[in-house]
């Protein structure tokens, strides 16, 4: 396939606030991922990380819209689908999977028939055709024995399983595009990991891209291969994998690292994990400038003023971007010297 | 639930001995002799101690046999059977129009509410729960089989019979179960597996008829239950205002003349139909939602 699976294009998404004025959750929010890449969107709650997942899908919450920008998906702009082609859209050409993977499944039909259900609906394909097609699915997401589990409700699977039976759902149409929405948040830790596991596979075997939303650095790291810092609904730091957990360059991102646990042969003894102090901003007030200044340690007169451009910061592999005032200068220093 | 049945028929005993009022007396007439109206009470066997005339009456129930009739000296459940059919038909009909207008009425109100149908439908049980029964039953009358003269007027000897009080009927019940519907639609339609299914590309009536319907359906199978029962003990007004000879008629006729094996058997056979009536309501819930068949 040619052409990235998705393409956003400096999004702007609006949404009314309480008193009508609208709020801007997401800023200026441009990402590419090509087929088979894992790229992970990385950002604190509120920082809007799930409305941008809605956006691609374009599902509620009401009263958003697209206020600039684009959104892709296989080549095509997803806010001028209407009617059919978006049903279509949705479930045929993006999956997606949620938080709490129990809740989204419907509770009083077998898990089999809501597996095949975008196949049938959207290829009309045959009753015998979709039951062997979820057969070969179950079994693929490791669904064992794939029959009898097929057969069960919702309420009787555990979250791991219900996790599965949501992945099969998804994929089942072979879509471009899996967007994960925290898919491993409510799962404990051993499950956690062999769902992430499926789904690393599944994207190498499929050529799935994959838009996982995360907030767990530890998975962001082993499995993403680009990663999107958003502070309060605009992209911090943009760059692979490695350069951002290697030599992140936004303090936000930084800050982030630093605040995660660490085991004590990396970090040195005598640093504590740091807490970012303060807390993102509400909606309704995100400061003027940069963003994050009201936070930030190395904050300057500029940054209070002027919102900081994402700029190319220079990066060993692949492209790097970072809007900070700060870093950009630091970093063409370095390139001077 | 035979334990529920025996319960009510025994309430139904005791109640109609208790009040005043004698059924010899009322077959001998206000002028009759004393000594009349003893020879009635004798034949009738009311002389007798309560408990002697309840232990034989269950005796009879045992065998089948409901007894007979205090003033028209036929046997009870014949009485019943020639009514049956009547109310069976217009408890039925008014049952699945019910249905009808309360299941699309509801769902169309719960998908967009504030919207017109949610207004139209706020109107609508407003009024049919404020307006009785029989009120609707009197207005169709009179426009129906007054004036326009499309419609019989009294009886129940054609099907043309049944349309008037069976949609005087199923108005006040849609009301209330439109409402109910209504409500529980709207309470599924907020819950997270809809975003899961509508991610799925699932949209408009797949939508609601596969997954919410069915979700929703609990407390209508509860209300439905409950009017379905009272639709088969018979509409008492209902039969009274469009002189349908049904079973609401016979056992009102039966308390006036104080014929104790009318009430009784009435009373026992209205019991029997709720039971019947909430226990196939308690298979459908199993139907409907999976998680209660598991819990079992």
């Amino acid at each position: 396939m040619n052409g990235p699976a998705l393409e956003i294009d400096s999004l702007t998404l609006a949404l009314a606030g309480e008193d009508g004025s609208p709020l801007f959750p997401v800023r200026s929010l441009s990402m590419r991922i090509a087929p088979g890449e894992l790229h992970a969107l990385v950002g604190e709650s509120g920082s809007g990380k799930s409305l941008t997942c809605r956006a691609i899908l374009r599902l509620g919450p009401n009263g958003m819209r697209v206020r600039a920008g684009s959104i892709r998906v296989g080549g095509v702009d997803v806010s001028a689908l209407s009617g059919r082609r978006l049903h279509r859209f949705r479930g045929g050409r993006v999956g997606v999977i949620f938080q709490e993977p129990g809740a989204h499944l419907s509770p009083s039909i077998r898990v089999g028939r809501q597996i095949v259900e975008a196949l049938r609906i959207h290829t009309g394909c045959s009753r015998t055709e979709a039951r062997h097609k979820a057969e070969t699915i179950a079994e693929r997401v490791g669904l064992t024995p794939a029959r009898s589990i097929l057969r069960r409700y919702p309420h009787e699977l555990s979250g791991g399983m219900a996790q599965r039976v949501a992945i099969a759902a998804a994929i089942i149409c072979s879509p471009e595009l899996l967007v994960a929405d925290e898919p491993t948040t409510a799962l404990d830790a051993t499950v956690q990991k062999s769902v992430l596991e499926l789904i690393d596979e599944l994207r190498h075997d499929l050529g799935l891209a994959v838009l996982l939303v995360s907030h767990d650095l530890a998975v962001v790291e082993r499995y993403a291969d680009s990663v999107t810092v958003l502070y309060a609904g605009s992209v911090a730091e943009q760059a692979s994998s490695e350069e951002i957990f290697t030599r992140p360059r936004h303090p936000y991102t930084q800050a982030l690292l630093r605040a995660r646990p660490q085991l004590g042969d990396i970090a040195p003894v005598d640093t504590p994990p740091l807490i970012i102090p303060g807390s993102p901003p509400a909606l309704n007030a995100i400061p003027g400038g940069c963003p994050f200044h009201t936070r930030c340690p190395a904050a300057e007169e500029l940054c209070r003023t002027v919102v900081p451009d994402l700029v190319e910061r220079g990066g060993d592999t692949g492209d790097a971007r970072v809007a900070c005032h700060v870093a950009t200068r630091v970093a063409g220093v370095a390139h001077d010297a | 639930m035979v334990l529920t049945v025996l319960l009510v028929v025994t309430i139904s005993f005791v109640v109609v001995r208790v009040i005043p009022g004698d059924p010899a007396a009322v077959i001998a007439g206000i002028d009759a002799a004393p000594e009349r109206v003893e020879r009635i009470r004798t034949r009738l066997g009311t002389d007798r101690p309560i408990a002697v005339q309840y232990m034989e009456w269950l005796g009879g129930l045992s065998r089948g046999e409901l007894g007979t009739s205090l003033t028209r000296n036929r046997p009870v459940s014949a009485m019943i059977a020639e009514r049956l059919p009547i109310t069976a038909t217009l408890a039925g009909s008014a049952f699945v129009l019910t249905l009808l207008i309360a299941l699309p009425a509801g769902l169309l109100a719960a998908i967009r509410p504030h919207g017109l149908a949610d207004r139209a439908l706020g109107a609508f049980s407003h009024a049919g729960l404020a307006i009785p029964d029989f009120w609707v039953g009197i207005i169709l009358l009179l426009i129906f089989s007054v004036t326009l003269r499309v419609l019989p007027l009294f009886g129940a000897t054609t099907a043309l019979h049944y349309i008037l009080p069976a949609v005087a009927l199923a108005v006040s019940r849609a009301a209330l179960l439109a409402r109910v519907v209504r409500a529980s639609v709207r309470a599924e339609l907020k819950k997270r597996y809809i975003e899961g299914i509508r991610a799925r590309g699932v949209y408009g009536a797949r939508l609601l008829w596969c997954h919410v319907l069915p979700n929703a359906m609990l407390p209508v199978i509860t209300v439905a239950a409950v009017q379905l029962g009272y639709l088969l003990g018979g509409s008492i007004v209902i039969e009274q205002v469009f002189s349908m000879p049904g079973l609401g008629r016979l056992i009102l006729t039966a308390v006036f003349q104080r014929d104790f094996p009318v009430v009784q058997a009435g009373v026992m056979f209205i019991a029997v139909c709720f039971s019947l009536i909430n226990f196939a309501a308690d298979i459908l819930y199993t139907i409907a939602d999976p998680r209660i068949r598991s819990a079992r």
